[in-house]
């Protein structure tokens, strides 16, 4: 039995001198290879793109309502998407897709090494550091400068997300891109929008369904990758 | 005839095999990966499937953690760092293979 597997199995791929024949085995590699990384950037990676354009398109929304609504309410949003963030880091950390298979990613690794003191010193490390560069940028540079850099920063997560989309096909992607845009702009010109510039609150809502949303596709893709199924 | 030779030799024919690439493929895209989540993601048969994996741990690729999870048998594969290493050099050697072939020679 062992050797009838060990002769059935044992297709040595013709290398150069057929090389079409060689071509379907390992474009069957790649793309079993993608249907993994797009199922797991489903489950795991994608919602925390997604919390992160939730909390990014919050902190537009809650500039907005910094001066245009009650304090309060601008602290009580900002914390919930914030709260939202971390909730989806601790979720990755403990994440296993249900059914009988396991999977451990990358994201889910690195994300238990982050729980290691000295991953953890880093990254709190490298966001204070920052959040003082801006500030010390802010205060040497003109405002114009500061909102143009802001602006280019907004474009580049934007443009990442698009990129994602094209890369994975989800449309989430695009709705992250859509949501930190939308709540940007009305922030940028809020004072031509006026009271219509509230509207950017909708973005961090649409964001956050539309995580829910991939996480559920992305737990289904991965127990389809398990089964055998295409994802 | 001698150029494709050189060529060949680049390829590690421990991963260039149908199967055997699979495996490594959707391994070197998680950290780990069990049994059950290979079978599927490769749609290899079981038996072909422990075969190959067998191979790859014996050539030190691929780490296997045997467990019980609730009383059932749960077998836990990783690609080594020299399997990384192995993956990323063959993935280099295919793409300039390819990507001679497919230009005209001078």
């Amino acid at each position: 039995m062992a050797a009838n597997v060990e002769s059935s199995s044992e297709r040595p791929l013709s290398n150069l001198t057929d090389l079409q024949g060689t071509l379907a085995p390992v474009r069957a590699a790649e793309q079993a290879a993608w249907n993994v990384r797009r199922a797991i950037d489903a489950a795991r990676g994608g919602p925390i793109w997604g919390s992160l354009a939730c909390l990014v398109s919050s902190l537009a929304a809650a500039g907005i309502l910094d001066s245009a609504g009650p304090k309060w309410l601008m602290i009580a949003w900002f914390g919930v998407f914030a709260f939202g963030l971390l909730g989806a880091l601790a979720w990755l950390v403990k994440s296993h897709p249900a059914g009988e298979a396991t999977v451990v990613d990358h994201f889910q690794a690195n994300a238990a090494r982050l729980k290691r003191p000295g991953y953890l010193a880093l990254s709190l490390g490298f966001a204070f550091g920052c959040f003082f560069l801006w500030g010390w940028l802010s205060s040497l540079l003109p405002y114009s400068a500061m909102t143009l850099m802001l602006m280019l920063a907004i474009l580049l997560m934007a443009g990442t997300y698009v990129a994602r989309f094209c890369y994975f096909w989800f449309w989430q992607d695009l709705a992250f891109a859509l949501c930190v845009l939308l709540a940007w702009m009305a922030y940028f010109y809020q004072p031509l929008l006026g009271g219509w510039a509230l509207l950017a609150l909708v973005a961090p809502l649409l964001a956050g369904v539309s995580v829910w949303l991939l996480r559920r596709r992305g737990l289904k893709l991965l127990r389809a990758v398990a089964a055998g199924g295409a994802a | 005839m001698s150029s494709r030779s050189e060529s060949n030799g680049a390829l590690d024919p421990l991963i260039h095999e149908a199967s055997r690439l699979v495996i490594v493929s959707v391994l070197s895209e998680c950290e780990s990966a069990d049994f059950n989540f290979l079978l599927g993601a490769t749609n290899l048969t079981r038996g072909n499937l422990s075969a190959h994996a067998a191979r790859l741990v014996a050539a030190g690729y691929v780490a296997e953690q045997k467990q019980f999870i609730d009383r059932k048998p749960c077998t836990q594969y990783q690609l080594t760092p020299a399997g990384r290493a192995a993956f990323r050099t063959y993935r280099a050697a295919w793409k300039r293979l390819t990507d001679g072939s497919q230009r005209p020679r001078r």
